[in-house]
């Protein structure tokens, strides 16, 4: 009997232990996207007025759980609310300013294909998803998240990125460009 | 050699370098003290937005937790040598990148203090790094003072020079402005030099303008000019007086000459007629003296003694002016010698008379050897002849020391002379004593003193009366032989 729990014990701690270092990943990812705002220039049109929120899409698998609302609660970005949304097609999509895709393949190909035209900053983590045509990959360096951008990408979509968070990331371009 | 004894040129040349040099040191004083404080609101403005800009571009490393880019980022200030060191700061106030001049010994704050500037041995800033009106963090950079002191020395430089060459500008300036002012004074000043060293009159100063100085020339040169005239009247009147001193002297020496030879002819002529008058009367009295009675051949003695002392007289007075018209024949003399032959002489003539003699020996002197027997036939005679009436007559002949030089004296104990008299001792046919008394010419005396002022001596004498006389004389030819 005291074997059996002490056995259930132990599994409940590596699950749970497994659980904290996935959250802490997601947490710092959620923080990442909330500053991408901060160093991204949106056209004029696409921001609106103060009371228009920034909005930070998901699509497909959110891997955040409630992280993301966690972040982002009572946060403004130069006097805009921010406020998360989630998507079941990409061509809701499209209003977002910052948007996560959840997706591989196909189903990836298909959403950013949907979002072409539109001023709106794509983040994945994907192997392919640069290649795909997105904008911001999330990697892992030396056990720290960090990530790449096709600036190329972001331009197409009539976004700038600041020098600064350039300057972080590491620069790609897709293939075949 | 002091200030005031420079010469007016260098006193003016200094003065407009004094003031020239105060200037533009006073100029310099004022620009360097506005220049460094405009340089330390540079330095500060410069620290300012270089913070600004490191705070700016350490933004997206400090949002996105990535020190190593923000220590990429600060390191970028190495490239202003005067920062040495720079923290970066996250929201919660925890060191997060920094940046330190490899020199650098201080370390940086673990937490940053408030915003603001903070001058002390360092110049500090702390301020806040601002993301879209957020702040995200908090930058510290320190800097050092050496751009200020590099500039300092840099700008000393600068002013030492303007100092130099604004002091080489006023001296070359000032050396060729001096010249209209200063030449005229200059130039009066050597004109005075000349004149005081060459006692040239005849100089004047050249006048260049109508002003205090041209004025000053003139009266100097109306001072010369009046100096001159003054001057040439009184050489004139000088050299008149000279002509007249010489015409005056001739005069009296062809007198003079006239006289020696007139009383020489005299005396020569006189003698004729004289041994004329004491032959006959010789004659006369041995021829006739039987036929005269008593009187007449008493008469006829005074005749002829009269004529024997006329004789006398004319052969002293011929034998002085031998003395003057002679030449002198200097040689090395005896004087004891030539005074025992006088004495010998003496003796001879009154072979009766005991009297104590003492001469020194040996008495040299250099003199002509006659002139000098006249002196002491003169001398030893007067001795012989004043001490006849004391029953212990004594004549002493040597050589003393009288104020520094060698005296001769011969001292008797004779009759003497009244002091009083002294003066007429020397005196031609002036006699102290009656004839009847000591017989004599009046003559002896006088040519002794000439023949020692001949020889560049004096001669003087001490008595009393009744006391005897003592005659100094000196012959400064006399050379002693040890």
């Amino acid at each position: 009997m005291r074997f059996r729990m002490a056995i259930l014990v132990f599994f409940l701690c590596a699950w749970v232990s497994a659980y904290a270092e996935d959250s802490l990943e997601y947490k710092v990812k959620a923080g990442f996207l909330l500053n991408f705002i901060k160093f991204a220039e949106w056209p004029a049109a696409a921001l609106g007025d103060k009371d228009t929120p920034i909005v930070i899409g998901v699509l497909g698998d959110n891997p955040f759980g409630p992280l993301l609302e966690k972040t982002v609660q009572n946060r403004e970005v130069d006097g805009h609310k921010v406020s998360v949304r989630k998507y079941k097609q990409a061509k809701d999509a499209r209003e977002a300013h910052v948007l996560f895709i959840g997706m591989k393949g196909e189903q990836l190909a298909g959403a950013l294909k949907a979002l072409e035209g539109s001023p709106t900053l794509t983040v994945g983590e994907s192997d392919a998803f640069i290649d795909a045509g997105g904008m911001v990959r999330f990697v892992i360096r030396d056990e720290k998240v960090g990530f790449e951008i096709n600036p190329a990408s972001a331009k197409k979509a009539g976004l700038k990125i600041g020098a600064q968070l350039l300057r972080l990331a590491k620069i790609v371009g897709a293939k075949g460009e | 050699m002091r200030l005031r004894d420079l010469s007016i040129k260098w006193k003016f040349v200094v003065t407009i370098m004094i003031v020239c040099v105060s200037a533009i040191l006073a100029s310099v004083a004022v620009l360097f003290a506005f220049e460094y404080s405009a340089m330390e609101a540079l330095l500060e403005r410069d620290l300012e937005s270089i913070s600004r800009v490191s705070a700016s571009n350490c933004t997206a490393a400090l949002t996105f937790d990535d020190p190593q880019a923000a220590n990429d980022t600060l390191s970028a200030l190495s490239a202003k040598p005067a920062i040495e060191a720079a923290g970066l700061y996250d929201k919660e106030g925890r060191l997060f990148a920094s940046y330190r001049r490899a020199d650098d010994k201080n370390t940086l704050p673990e937490r940053p203090g408030s915003d603001g500037l903070e001058k002390a041995s360092h110049l500090t800033l702390i301020g806040p790094v601002m993301l879209k009106q957020e702040r995200i963090g908090t930058i510290y950079v320190r800097s050092d003072f050496s751009t200020l002191s590099n500039w300092i020395g840099a700008s000393a430089w600068v002013f030492a020079g303007v100092v130099l060459a604004t002091a080489l500008a006023a001296l070359l300036l000032s050396s060729l402005l001096q010249k209209p002012f200063l030449a005229p004074i200059v130039e009066l000043a050597d004109i005075a030099r000349q004149v005081s060293a060459k006692k040239d009159y005849s100089l004047r100063a050249a006048k260049h303008a109508e002003d205090e100085l041209g004025l000053l020339v003139e009266k100097f040169n109306e001072m010369l000019a009046q100096i001159q005239t003054r001057d040439s009247a009184l050489e004139q009147a000088r050299d008149e007086l000279e002509v007249r001193v010489q015409e005056r002297t001739r005069d009296l020496q062809e007198t003079n000459k006239e006289l020696e030879a007139f009383s020489y002819s005299v005396a020569h002529d006189l003698r004729a007629p004289l041994r004329g008058i004491d032959g006959f009367s010789q004659v006369l009295l041995e021829d006739y003296g039987p036929r005269l009675d008593e009187t007449g051949q008493e008469h006829l003695q005074r005749v002829r003694s009269a004529t024997q002392r006329m004789a006398q007289l004319l052969d002293d007075l011929l034998s002085r002016s031998k003395v003057t018209r002679s030449t002198l024949r200097p040689s090395q003399v005896d004087l004891h010698e030539l005074a025992n032959a006088v004495l010998a002489d003496l003796r001879r003539q009154n072979p009766e008379r005991q009297v104590e003699v003492t001469v020194d020996a040996p008495l040299i002197a250099k003199g002509d050897p006659g002139l000098l027997r006249i002196v002491l036939d003169n001398l030893l005679g007067n001795a012989w002849k004043f001490t006849s009436k004391k029953e212990r007559a004594r004549i002493e002949f040597g050589k003393t020391q009288a104020d520094g030089a060698s005296v001769f004296f011969l001292r008797d104990n004779g009759a003497g002379f009244d002091m009083a008299y002294a003066a007429k001792l020397f005196t031609v046919f002036h006699r102290l004593h009656k004839a009847s008394d000591f017989p004599g010419t009046g003559v002896g005396l006088a040519t002794v003193q000439r023949i020692v002022q001949r020889h560049g001596g004096r001669i003087w004498a001490e008595s009393a009366l009744e006391q005897g006389t003592t005659f100094y004389f000196t012959l400064p030819n006399a050379e002693e032989r040890p």
